[in-house]
């Protein structure tokens, strides 16, 4: 640990609470039961007809899980994102006052589109039913921050981060940010999304899909694995916290995000963007390399996309230098929610010292030279944790959490 | 919500293109100037529209594909030349400088057009009608992906998602942008574009003119007002701190004193009820500004003929300003209304107070409130502070305090 930054400073942003709603059912208990077990819940798809597509493997909310959310006028994704961010203030104890100051930042790539598709089909056969219009409402990402705000009377700065599927992640470095910067003291960042049948489709399309589950990292990996789930952290500069009396579970020490301005899906072959933004995720966390335990890897389990990650974390931290591992492996790709699944992922494995594991690597890649963690979870308190997501267009967003205890 | 006076930034380039033209700022000062319409029978939209005919849209012509834009859509392609167009007059000539920029894209629907094309594929020939070309397309970050890679941005890159009000909050974001140190210049863009499938799902939901009969025309504020006229297109701004703008002997258009983004209550995609108004976030980028409700000349307001978004955006005025408050004015009657035309009203206020330009809004006759003053005259002398204030479906609120360079 860098003996620089021993102390908290008053605009220091911690992390006092979390929601999630997961393949493996709602809360955060549910989900790291499942993480740090290395189960993985891959499997065929049964939310839409998948025939006709080479893949039909993805992660899924299952109906009881769903049902028990309620609110079933409200979109899936509606649903998701409200459940998670239920238990994130319920857990906070934020008073309504509090709340309604604070900042908002719910990423997605989606929106509620799903249920919109079902609209489109009809009325491209002609079909329209004005009963089913209601639908529209709320195909837009910024429909599921505006239930939130609704349903929780939040009223501080509103927004609604798309970047693809490093969106969420960029909602915790921005919220971040607003608090560092003294704009608010409180903000609630997360993501969700729900599976659409167009990112299906799409994904199948580009022949990123693996037909079984997905193996980040492995060298027969064949592509990623579809999923859906959403997360929402609250986040509060550590005077605020101390001040309330609130647990801190963790410090956002730092992020960093860059462009790749390269090429509209595929990351350059020298990864210089993710690069400069574990970097720049380090430079404002005040840390080194060496201070970084393990890192929550992007991960997809395409061949272009894990290599290229690879190639980025030599670069920043040295081959072998540092231990890796995707849950994507585990429970899918979350798309928008994927950043902030990934990020309550990483902080859950802070506080219990213990790294989820990378599941189905079965031959490890020599060209990625990491301990990525195969199989089974691992037994090991860190300090520093890096969450790392990438999206298409060429985004890139690394998160750096650092464990209370190396605070005095 | 800090209460610092600096600049928190300076505009340094303005670049839009619309359906009154391409170009930098002299194009936006030429319409302000003109304060000549674009609306008028949509011309090229298959679909049947139902009783609505009108809209305002770019001309093909400005958007002719070449070797280079040919694999855009057509919205990215809108986004880019805006942007060109404010990094061309902010002097900015060297790719080095731009790799340190960053870029905020806000939008309403995004690529939605790509989106309905690539679901279309599918229903017309199954998964061999679907295009792994568009389908990167249906997420709408594909549009500032397209700009950085156009531009050479390599800073951080943020596209918001925002009904009505993605163009001041792209500006507002850029902005706190600088002042968390992620960028020492950012380039912000609105971008929004129509299309028949749009245009006619609108209308099934009867949110443009005219909603509930009466006459299909754009009248924000007026007793005649009865829903948007739809419109399109894309504007940018090149903000920079001061410092860096300074650094580099950048032309300084105008200065944003202060900017913010929140909420306020309103039911799901419906705007804030008058009685359940605050002014809380008015207040703050009032007070950041250090600009009493007094001192602001000027208001652009969203004003997109909508009849509950004009009767909550001027109780708020009426309740923050009284009846001596600013000349209450707009820019939807010339190009309509699209979801990010946020950033053209910032940029409009920055050439206001650069140059005295206001648009007048000539088609009033019966303001709904008799209590605020309206926009129906030139101005005399240019303006020392322009608020710029949006509210948008669900309850989004945004407002930045524009002032003159110096």
């Amino acid at each position: 640990m860098s003996p620089s930054r021993s102390r908290y400073a008053a605009r220091d942003v911690v992390v006092t609470a979390m929601g999630v709603v997961s393949p493996y059912g709602e809360g955060c208990r549910a989900y790291w039961e499942g993480l740090s077990t290395g189960r993985c819940v891959l499997g065929p798809l049964a939310l839409f007809p998948t025939e006709g597509f080479p893949s039909d493997v993805g992660g899924q909310v299952d109906a009881a899980t769903v049902r028990s959310l309620g609110m079933a006028a409200r979109s899936r994704a509606n649903r998701f994102v409200i459940a998670a961010a239920r238990e994130a203030i319920r857990c906070a104890g934020l008073a309504p006052d509090t709340l309604r100051e604070a900042a908002l930042s719910i990423g997605g790539a989606g929106g509620g589109m799903l249920e919109v598709e079902a609209w489109y089909h009809h009325y491209y056969h002609g079909e329209e039913n004005p009963r089913w219009r209601g639908a529209l409402r709320t195909m837009l990402p910024a429909s599921q921050t505006e239930a939130v705000a609704t349903r929780f009377r939040i009223e501080g700065p509103r927004e609604t981060p798309i970047l693809a599927c490093s969106s969420s992640a960029a909602a915790i470095a921005t919220i971040a940010d607003l608090i560092a910067t003294g704009v608010v003291d409180v903000g609630l960042a997360g993501g969700v999304d729900s599976l659409t049948r167009i990112c299906f489709m799409g994904f199948n399309a580009l022949k990123l899909l693996d037909k079984r589950p997905c193996r980040p990292f492995s060298q027969d990996r064949q592509g990623m694995s579809i999923s859906e789930g959403a997360a929402v952290i609250v986040l509060e500069s550590h005077a605020h916290a101390v001040a309330r009396g609130a647990q801190v579970r963790a410090c956002v020490a730092g992020s960093g995000i860059s462009s790749d301005a390269f090429h509209a899906i595929a990351p350059p072959a020298d990864a210089e963007g993710a690069v400069r933004a574990m970097r720049e995720a380090l430079s404002r966390s005040d840390l080194t390399p060496r201070d970084i335990g393990y890192v929550n890897a992007h991960g997809t389990g395409t061949l272009q996309n894990d290599r290229s990650e690879a190639v980025a974390l030599v670069q920043v931290f040295g081959a072998g230098n540092v231990l890796v591992s995707s849950t994507k492996s585990l429970i899918g790709h979350t798309m928008g929610a994927a950043g902030a699944m990934e990020a309550v992922a990483t902080l859950l494995a802070l506080e219990a010292g213990v790294l989820p594991p990378t599941a189905n690597l079965n031959v490890p890649d020599p060209d990625v030279p990491f301990d990525c963690l195969a199989h089974t979870p691992r037994p090991h308190a860190v300090a520093c944790a890096m969450s790392n997501s990438f999206g298409f267009g060429g985004q890139n967003v690394s998160l750096i959490f650092r464990h209370p205890r190396t605070f005095e | 919500m800090t209460t610092s006076s600096p600049p928190l930034a300076v505009i340094t380039g303005i670049g839009h293109i619309g359906p009154l033209g391409s170009g930098g700022r002299e194009v936006i000062a030429a319409f302000l100037r003109a304060n000549t319409t674009a609306i008028g029978p949509l011309a090229g939209f298959p679909r049947d529209s139902g009783t609505r005919r009108l809209g305002a849209t770019i001309p093909e012509s400005a958007l002719e594909p070449t070797e280079e834009t040919r694999r855009w859509s057509r919205v990215s392609h809108m986004a880019v030349a805006a942007c060109r167009h404010a990094v061309s007059g902010a002097g900015i000539t060297e790719s080095e400088t731009l790799h340190r920029f960053g870029l905020v894209v806000g939008s309403e629907y995004g690529d939605l057009q790509s989106t309905e094309a690539f679901d279309a594929g599918f229903l017309r020939r199954g998964p061999r009608g679907l295009s792994a070309f568009l389908f990167p397309n249906t997420v709408m970050n594909a549009i500032a992906g397209t700009v950085s890679i156009a531009l050479g941005v390599k800073g951080p890159m943020l596209t918001l998602n925002q009904p009505g009000v993605a163009g001041e909050v792209a500006v507002a974001r850029a902005i706190a942008l600088l002042a968390a140190g992620r960028a020492p210049a950012v380039i912000a863009c609105g971008v929004d574009e129509l299309f028949p499938v749009l245009y006619e799902v609108l209308g099934l939901l009867d949110v443009p003119s005219p909603r509930g009969g009466g006459e299909e025309a754009c009248t924000p504020f007026d007793q005649r007002h009865n829903g948007p006229i739809l419109g399109e297109g894309a504007t940018a701004l090149v903000l920079e701190t001061p410092e860096h703008a300074q650094g580099r002997g950048a032309p300084i258009l105008a200065r944003v004193r202060s900017a913010g983004w929140g909420g306020l209550p309103a039911r799901p995609s419906r705007y804030p009820s008058p009685v359940r108004l605050h002014h809380r976030l008015l207040d703050r980028v009032l007070t950041e500004a250090v600009a009493s409700p007094d001192t602001i000349d000027v208001a652009y307001l969203s004003g997109s003929g909508d009849p509950e978004q004009d009767t909550a955006e001027l109780a708020l005025m009426a309740g923050i300003f009284g009846s001596e408050g600013p000349c209450i004015t707009s820019v939807t009657h010339l190009v309509g209304e699209h979801g990010s035309l946020g950033a053209l009203r910032v940029a409009s206020a920055a050439m206001t107070v650069s140059s005295g330009l206001i648009p007048t809004l000539d088609y009033l006759r019966q303001p709904i409130r008799q209590d605020l003053r309206f926009a129906t005259q030139p101005l005399s002398v240019a303006p020392t502070a322009v608020l710029v204030h949006g509210v948008g479906r669900g309850g989004a609120q945004a407002a930045l305090v524009v002032g003159p360079s110096s």
